[in-house]
């Protein structure tokens, strides 16, 4: 993982004492809340329905035990003993005190974290593929770019105050785990035929009002030419977004009103203009960043030796002493390998996804023991790194596969080894109603009605990956309109009314959504998840995915399901 | 200053002014004292126009006066809950059991917050008052 230079460090200092003294001003009353509020959301601070809220970034969602450690603390020293992970690989503590929040940043400092740019129209953390750098199916590893676009967008004078707020996605692999279809701008990194790294840029996807999926705006772009090009892109942007109309003032729209070739011919104009020199030497830069990145020593495990995990049955044995394969103990461990567990690069190793979707748990949500456990596992099986997902996981990325009979009982001994990775249960839930103030119904109570309606179909059926997502909202921060089942929360008359759309996906085959018909009670969310469920393990043909069946068979039947005569649906 | 006043029916309703506390940032209620309380119960309960007058004049010079931020008036029942949803969960806290085995719930104190939930949900998605 990236270890700060003097540079960013002094930087990451200096942005912690500028804001105590802002605090300090608000406080005593030397500046008001209408001047205080723009500060106070450039370090991501927000005042939402119950309390204050921080949002913290995690860069390309990597963090190491020691910062893990140190988000467990501040959960338990300023906050209420927990923290909330979310779809941009960030964290949120629900509740500190405005008068902790320096404190809080300093120890944030202290530990090469911050929040500057998780809030307000700027560039926002960039994200990328959760299992970047050990993906088996990685071409170019996105974390050394992802850091430079880091360092380039952050405090950037030119573009500090742009219509909107503005996303980065990356990603490395064919594989698109990073969703970059639906950001402002995402970047797919390819090996060129000369081993050097050229980048396709889609642009103009997102979600929100009006979701889009991104258009390949330019394609094979080298890496000397990309901070130019990117750095033109933001500048017409910057001149052209709406600012109007902030429904209207995200690129996508601009895109869409300008049109794909116009706005390419702006950019390239705009591009021709650059003073390239100004971003040399970009490769050498790469490689000193790069360079900063601690790389695990693995273990070399010779090619002709294949290290398989532990046996269930093996586990069982030393467990109960049972060598009973079905006996739960196996079974719990062997659904625990085939869900949680992806491939690794490297020869011996694997990827852990530890699920936070426990039944009747909140989507996202880790104590400070939990977090304190992860660090713990991860220094002792993980070379002390850990990973976020944007779909509010966590992620042991470089575990021996000989290790994982460890690893698993670990995380089951903290009731952390829930076996659901991209089962339906494993719910993109954002906070709704129930912190967020901009909430039109809650959305985690749902979550948690589904995921216990739908758990036992999972366990007793292959149903297989399919994505649930729910927002709260239509600024859709749980991404709902690209879940192959996806859920909004309104408020119709005072009472939440929550709609459905199908079919959508977020890979590199990004689809939106459609939308079903008029929204269900909450109380009748979880059968018609249910029901849709059913609708797609009767139709589906071979190993067809969800979408792959919706595409087939189209949303008659599926919407039968939901409105169907047999449902009483009460509403309006 | 303009204050907030999101009651839907000015003349037939009463209200709570509510707000967030400048330093902790929880959510406050205004007191017949002219004091701010995190106890719904300790809350004004205001009847009237010439109440609710000066009760957000109050409300102004507190945060003005940098104690307050965000405060307006919201319809209440008689006893001072909250009739809108969103209201009902920023005095009862976060409707789910964010810390299990301990509550901060506000309006149940000793219950688990999912109890207050149950509440919320029966208030408003049943009946659909509002
Ligand atoms: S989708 Fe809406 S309710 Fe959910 S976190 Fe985003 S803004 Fe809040």
């Amino acid at each position: 993982m990236y270890q700060y230079d003097q540079h960013d460090q002094k930087l990451v200092d200096q942005r912690s004492q500028e804001f105590r003294q802002q605090v300090s001003r608000r406080l005593s009353g030397l500046i008001s809340e209408d001047e205080f509020k723009p500060l106070r959301l450039m370090n991501g601070l927000y005042l939402q329905l119950h309390a204050y809220m921080l949002r913290v970034a995690i860069p390309y969602g990597v963090l190491s035990s020691a910062q893990m450690r140190k988000l467990a603390y501040i959960a338990d020293r300023y906050d209420r003993g927990y923290g909330h992970f979310t779809t941009r690989q960030n964290i949120q503590f629900n509740w500190p005190a405005l008068v902790d929040t320096p404190d809080i940043l300093d120890e944030l400092a202290s530990i090469q974290m911050h929040a500057i740019q998780t809030s307000g129209n700027c560039i926002r953390n960039i994200t990328t593929d959760p299992f970047a750098g050990v993906a088996a199916d990685e071409e170019v590893d996105p974390r050394p770019l992802a850091e430079l676009l880091r360092q380039w967008s952050t405090l950037h004078p030119e573009f500090r105050y742009l219509p909107r707020k503005f996303k980065f996605a990356i990603t490395g692999s064919a594989n698109d785990r990073a969703a970059i279809k639906v950001h402002d701008i995402g970047l797919r990194l390819k090996s060129g035929a000369d081993g050097k790294v050229l980048v396709d840029i889609w642009l103009g996807g997102g979600q929100g009002r009006t979701p889009k999926i991104a258009q390949l705006f330019r394609e094979n772009v080298s890496i000397t030419e990309l901070l130019p090009y990117l750095e033109a892109t933001m500048r017409v942007y910057n001149r052209y977004g709406r600012r109007d109309n902030k429904y209207k003032a995200r690129i996508k729209i601009l895109l869409a009103e300008v049109g794909l070739a116009e706005l390419q011919a702006e950019v390239e104009e705009v591009f021709s203009k650059i003073d390239k020199s100004r971003f040399e030497p970009v490769e050498a830069e790469l490689s000193r960043l790069d360079s900063r990145f601690i790389k695990p020593l693995y273990h070399e495990i010779p090619e002709d030796e294949n290290p398989e995990p532990d046996e269930p049955a093996n586990l069982a044995v030393s467990l109960t002493g049972t060598s009973d394969l079905n006996a739960p103990v196996a079974h719990e461990y062997n659904r625990w390998l085939e869900r949680n567990v992806k491939q690794h690069k490297q020869h011996g190793y694997a990827i852990v996804v530890v699920s936070l979707k426990r039944i009747e748990g909140i989507p996202g949500d880790a104590s400070a023991d939990e977090m304190r456990e992860f660090a713990s596992i991860a220094d002792d099986y993980s070379h002390s790194e850990l990973r976020v997902t944007h779909r509010q996981n966590v992620v042991l990325p470089h575990v021996k596969q000989t290790d994982l009979a460890s690893v698993w009982q670990r995380l089951s001994d903290a009731n952390l080894a829930t076996s659901n990775i991209d089962l339906p249960s494993d719910i993109i839930a954002c906070p709704g109603m129930d912190y967020c103030a901009l909430a039109t119904a809650r959305s985690i109570p749902v979550a948690q009605e589904i995921a216990a309606h739908i758990r036992a179909k999972e366990k007793v059926t292959s149903v297989g990956d399919l994505s649930v997502n729910i927002s709260g909202c239509i600024n859709a921060c749980a991404h709902h309109h690209v879940a192959n089942i996806g859920i909004l929360g309104l408020d119709r008359g005072g009472v939440e009314n929550y709609q459905i759309t199908l079919g959508g996906r977020s890979d590199e085959n990004a689809r939106i959504g459609e939308r079903m018909g008029r929204g269900l009670l909450a109380s009748e969310i979880a059968p018609a998840v249910d029901r849709i469920i059913d609708v797609y393990l009767d139709k589906r043909q071979l190993t067809e995915t969800f979408s792959d069946t919706y595409q087939r068979i189209g949303k008659a039947a599926f919407k039968d399901s939901i409105y169907g005569d047999d449902h009483a649906i009460q509403t309006a | 200053m303009t204050m907030k006043n999101n009651r839907e029916n000015d003349d037939k309703r009463m209200g709570i002014i509510i707000a967030n506390d400048l330093r902790s940032g929880l959510t406050v209620f205004l007191t017949v004292a002219g004091e701010w309380t995190e106890q719904l119960s300790e809350a004004m309960v205001v009847v009237d126009e010439i109440g609710a007058s000066d009760a957000l004049s109050i409300a102004a010079k507190d945060e003005a006066d940098n104690i307050v931020t965000g405060a307006y008036l919201t319809d209440s029942s008689e006893s001072g809950e909250p009739i809108v949803l969103r209201e009902a969960l920023r005095v009862c806290g976060p409707s789910v059991d964010y810390q299990p085995g301990r509550s901060y719930s506000k309006c149940h104190p000793g219950l688990p917050s999912r109890s207050a939930a149950c509440q919320v949900e029966l208030a408003y998605s049943v009946s659909g008052e509002a």
